[in-house]
């Protein structure tokens, strides 16, 4: 029963955090699509995609519902991501070092990258002007988000390993 | 090949998890969408409210401190702009009475007696993560759809377009579905008042015949809407031909930063005349 709750207090927070601090605080819309990838990331190299599956659709569910956008499409990435994160460290990355660090940051970064250019395909289909939406990829753009997802990352990912560990105490058979 | 079979396999999961959710974001049933949005932002407005508030406070903290620097240089200027506006005031007061007459004449002003309603951001989101906002009034609070959102004397800054008990969401007009009828002071050149994916506001429809020049004020004109008309939304500040040659179009600047919106005021319906 601990342990239901501070799951569901934690996906509730990821999702206020989002809506109601980050895209307030923050001129930029990349943050919490980099900071929920992050997590998505992150369970997915600790627990395996496979029972990470469930908690990544719900964060991303609720994601999407808090912070106004369509309904499926932060959870659809963030599956996408866990999913190539799982193939990938499986075959190039060995440990959970600088190497993992780095290469989930760019994963994210290109995850988020990816995300605002079919968000933006979803919201203004009917209209959709390719060289205008090209025109506002630039090189400093680009780094700028592969930077915040490689920060992002190392943050998030220190969190829920915190998180996880907290929740293995609580599941522990006999702790009442 | 997975001996467990195709079902089985992480693949397999994934595809079918990804064609379930990205079906049912190009879906986006409006029903599901609200009654989870309404569900969401009324259990957790109070969390949000806090949320905010501390937000809120960081950001002018740090805006605090990252001015400090700037002081100096800021009230030299400022001490400088003071004395170029006192003369620049002094010269428009001899036109000001004339030019209300000519405006009010014409039914264009900007309009400033409203009955109102004020409320506060608690959460923000959407296209760019820009493009609504969430208000701590909701229909216990007498919030309907339809509903116009204005800062200061009268700027729209968007229109409620979902309500909640206790909240309700504004989709401004930097909303890509966002569409007002507008008209510039002055020339009084018709058009349609469109959001750009979050980041700005574009001005279109207006015919090839009809004067448009930047630096025209556009306000909203009524037609096709709950929003009243003489709101202002913005400053023209480039002029071009649509695609087709057919209309004049042009992109508009908001005297608001969208980004640092916190106290929004909904005009009720019943206005002040």
């Amino acid at each position: 029963m601990g342990s239901f709750f501070s799951k569901l207090s934690a996906v509730v927070f990821v999702s206020l955090f989002g809506a109601s601090i980050l895209n307030l605080v923050s001129p930029s819309e990349i943050l919490f699509p980099a900071v929920l990838f992050s997590i998505a990331v992150a369970l997915s190299l600790s627990r395996g995609f496979v029972k990470a599956l469930p908690a990544i659709v719900v964060i991303g569910l609720v994601a999407d519902v808090a912070t106004l956008g369509r309904i499926g499409l932060l959870a659809a990435f963030s599956v996408g991501l866990a999913y190539a994160t799982s193939f990938f460290s499986r075959r190039f990355v060995v440990g959970h070092g600088l190497m993992t660090h780095i290469f989930s940051g760019l994963l994210i970064g290109a995850g988020v990258a990816l995300f605002l250019t079919v968000s933006t395909l979803f919201t203004t289909a009917g209209s959709w002007n390719f060289s205008r939406t090209f025109a506002d990829v630039s090189w400093g753009n680009t780094s700028v988000v592969f930077v915040v997802g490689i920060v992002s990352f190392a943050l998030v990912s220190a969190s829920v390993r915190r998180f996880e560990e907290w929740r293995s105490y609580l599941e522990t058979p006999g702790l009442s | 090949m997975n001996p467990k079979g195709l079902p089985h396999s992480k693949l397999f999961r994934a595809i079918i998890v990804l064609m379930v959710l990205l079906g049912f974001a190009a879906w986006s049933p409006s029903p599901v969408g609200i009654f989870a949005r309404g569900t969401f932002h009324t259990v957790f407005l109070p969390a949000e409210q806090l949320f905010s508030w501390a937000s809120f406070g960081l950001r002018d903290a740090m805006e605090f401190l990252s001015s400090v620097g700037d002081l100096k240089y800021e009230n030299e200027r400022l001490t400088e702009e003071n004395m170029r506006l006192q003369a620049e005031n002094a010269r428009f007061a001899f036109v000001r009475d004339e030019d209300e007459s000519l405006r009010k004449s014409v039914g264009l002003e900007i309009r400033k007696r409203f009955d109102l309603l004020a409320t506060e951001v608690v959460a923000s989101g959407g296209e760019g993560g820009r493009g609504s906002v969430v208000i701590s009034r909701g229909s216990m609070q007498g919030v309907s759809v339809g509903m116009a959102a204005v800062v200061g004397e009268g700027v729209l800054v968007g229109v409620v377009d979902e309500v909640y008990p206790a909240s309700a969401k504004v989709a401004l007009v930097t909303n890509s579905e966002s569409a007002l009828g507008g008209i510039t002071l002055g020339n009084g050149s018709q058009g349609i008042v469109r959001g750009d994916r979050g980041l700005g506001i574009s001005y279109g429809n207006v015919l090839q015949s009809n004067p448009l020049a930047q630096g025209d004020q556009v306000v909203t004109s009524g037609v096709g809407g709950t929003v009243p008309s003489g709101l202002l939304l913005g400053t023209v500040s480039s002029v071009r031909d649509s695609g087709d040659r057919l209309f004049r179009e042009a992109s508009i600047l908001s005297p608001v930063d969208f980004g640092k919106l916190r106290f929004l005021f909904l005009i009720r319906n019943g206005l002040a005349q």
